[in-house]
């Protein structure tokens, strides 16, 4: 009942849970779900358009074939794989170094500070996508590294959020409270500032997963991310190019894959950051009494 | 008597860059004095006469720029990091703010158990929680109140938590800086009666900040006058109250309200009996 109260009344977002619902279990059980066997050529189905009826009549390709006769909604099951844990994993280790790195320069000022918000200033002056371009051009693309690329390349956002946070979450009283009361430092960043950084940094990482996964596209698309026989969306969309006239959905459809999930994880995210802004809010403080 | 706290030539200056021509304002301005062991020490001044910045560095959270705090004969200022350890569990402070001085991501259970895990991080759960909810008992907050968190409270029952936390870790000087300044009359009352009932029960030693002689009258038997960081006039609440000295303690008796005009007569007939003694 009250399930149905909050799908009524929060339409966009449970649509958006319910798509990325949807690509997280095709990722997990994939071998469950997937309609035909991802990897299994028939080169006589070559880059049939949606719709079609399989060889053996057991079953359908709904969004039709790839160049080599693949069912191409199982390899965007498969592909959704690689694009969420590629995303996934870089957006927890940028997200966790950034925000360590955040929360100290933040929380001690001073030398520190300046050094590591200069390191930032000079990262974020170079465009993301060019220097995880010349990295994996230097080091080679692999699974791995298209992970560390993109995880060092996006830390610098979550350090600066976090410090900006950090600096005037130190000034609150109930910081002062804590230092009072005998707490250490790490006792204060680990018990006080990380639980109230919590929500505003997830809003910020669920909008990054967005981008990162997008980054992860482009960088399969240019052949320098993740390499056949394995795929991701962005490197599907790559190999459909060719046939980009005959064949449209092999384009299309893992583009609205990409399209529909970080769409999805934005609207999540926005709503997320909505609801805890209000909750904020809520937090009234009570002007001084001024004496006369 | 030894003073379990001894304040002397404190002085305290916020210097802000450029204007360095006038030299720079003190917030503290040179002052001394001292609390006895189980006394409540009132300190009332107006806004913005130092009061919060004195308590800040009596405890050392704010670093004085010049004189020195003696607690039980040990000099806060040059305590190593044990000792500072050791000396935040005999001194405890209720901030002014109930609203901001509670960690909004804290169940009210683990904010008042804060400080009895940080001095003794042995404790097992059951014996933290059952400490916790003694001391919920003690401030008359209900012990179902535990997992809530704090916005879900008013302000004087904020000001009970506050009240909880401090005195959790047993301390043997409570600070409370202006603790109802902020909360409506009757709260007032409540609040007050609690900590002279913790006075009186516990042995505790206060210095107790406010900026009017009223709240201070019936908890503080000693009472300090502050104006623009500094200490006007000091001495016993009869003395403050029947006899003040300094221009500054007269205008904030008269603005005192009286609530009472039998005790407003008393006092009347009291100074004219007091007056005509002092007449050969
Ligand atoms: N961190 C700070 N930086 C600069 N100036 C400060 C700081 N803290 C306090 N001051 C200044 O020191 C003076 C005394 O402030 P303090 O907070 O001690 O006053 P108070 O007596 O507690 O007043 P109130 O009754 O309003 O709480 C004020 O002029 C204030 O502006
Ligand atoms: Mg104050």
């Amino acid at each position: 009942m009250q399930m149905a109260k909050f799908v009524w009344s929060h339409k966009l977002v449970s649509i958006s849970i319910a798509i990325l619902v949807l690509v997280v279990s095709s990722a997990i059980f994939l071998s469950l779900l997937a309609p035909f066997d991802p990897y299994a050529i028939n080169v006589k189905m070559a880059n049939m358009p949606p719709g079609t009826p399989s060889v053996d009549g057991s079953g359908t390709h709904w969004l039709g074939t790839d160049a080599l006769g693949r069912d191409l909604l199982s390899r965007i099951m498969l592909g959704s794989r690689v694009s969420l844990s590629v995303g996934v994993v870089s957006v927890i280790l940028s997200g966790t170094l950034g925000t360590f790195i955040g929360l100290i320069a933040g929380y001690y000022r001073g030398v520190i500070d300046t050094v590591m918000m200069r390191i930032v200033d000079l990262q974020m002056s170079i465009p993301s996508l060019l220097a995880a371009l010349l990295v994996l051009y230097v080091l080679g693309p692999s699974f791995m590294n298209v992970v560390l690329v993109l995880a060092i390349t996006r830390w610098m956002i979550y350090a600066r959020v976090t410090r900006g946070l950090t600096l005037s979450l130190r000034e609150e009283l109930f910081i002062e409270s804590a230092r009072a009361l005998g707490s250490s430092d790490k006792r204060i960043m680990i018990r006080h500032l990380i639980p109230n950084l919590a929500a505003p940094i997830l809003v910020l990482a669920t909008l990054d997963l967005a981008i990162v996964m997008l980054t992860e596209a482009s960088l399969s698309f240019l052949g320098l991310g993740i390499q056949p026989p394995n795929t991701s969306w962005g490197l599907m969309i790559s190999e459909g190019r060719e046939y980009l006239r005959s064949s449209w959905w092999l384009v299309a459809m893992p583009g609205f894959a990409i399209l529909f999930t970080t769409l999805s994880v934005n609207i999540i995210a926005t709503w997320f950051r909505a609801k805890t802004v209000k909750s904020n809010a809520q937090r009234v403080t009570i002007p001084k009494v001024a004496s006369k | 008597m030894q003073p379990i706290l001894d304040v002397e030539n404190l002085v305290k200056e916020f210097p802000f860059k450029g204007d360095k021509k006038n030299g720079v304002p003190r917030a503290i301005d040179d002052i001394s004095f001292q609390v006895f062991e189980g006394e409540a020490l009132g300190l009332v001044g107006e806004s913005g006469s130092g009061k919060s910045t004195t308590a800040r560095c009596i405890l050392h959270l704010l670093k004085p720029t010049s004189g020195k705090v003696s607690f039980q004969g040990s000099n806060v200022l040059e305590m190593n990091k044990n000792e500072l350890k050791s000396f935040r569990k005999d001194a405890q402070i209720v901030f002014q703010d109930p609203y901001s001085s509670l960690d909004p991501r804290m169940k009210v259970g683990d904010i008042i158990g804060e400080g009895i895990e940080i001095h003794n991080p042995k404790i097992s759960k059951q014996e933290l929680r059952n400490e916790v909810i003694e001391m919920m008992e003690l401030v008359g907050l209900r012990p179902d109140h535990f997992n809530r968190y704090p916005r879900a409270f008013s302000g004087g029952e904020r000001q009970r938590i506050g009240i909880a936390r401090a005195l959790a870790v047993k301390p043997k000087l409570l600070i409370c800086d202006e603790p109802v300044a902020s909360l409506d009359v009757s709260i007032q009352a409540q609040i007050l009666n609690l900590l002279q009932k913790m006075k009186e029960e516990l042995g505790l030693t206060i210095l107790f900040i406010a900026h009017d002689l009223a709240t201070v009258r019936h908890l503080c038997t000693r009472i300090a006058v502050m104006e623009s960081g500094k200490i006007r006039e000091i001495g016993d609440r009869s003395q403050i109250y029947e006899n003040p000295q300094h221009p500054y303690t007269q205008s904030l008796i008269a603005i005192v309200p009286e609530p009472d005009p039998i005790s407003e007569r008393a006092r009347l007939v009291e100074r004219k009996l007091s007056k005509l003694k002092e007449q050969p």
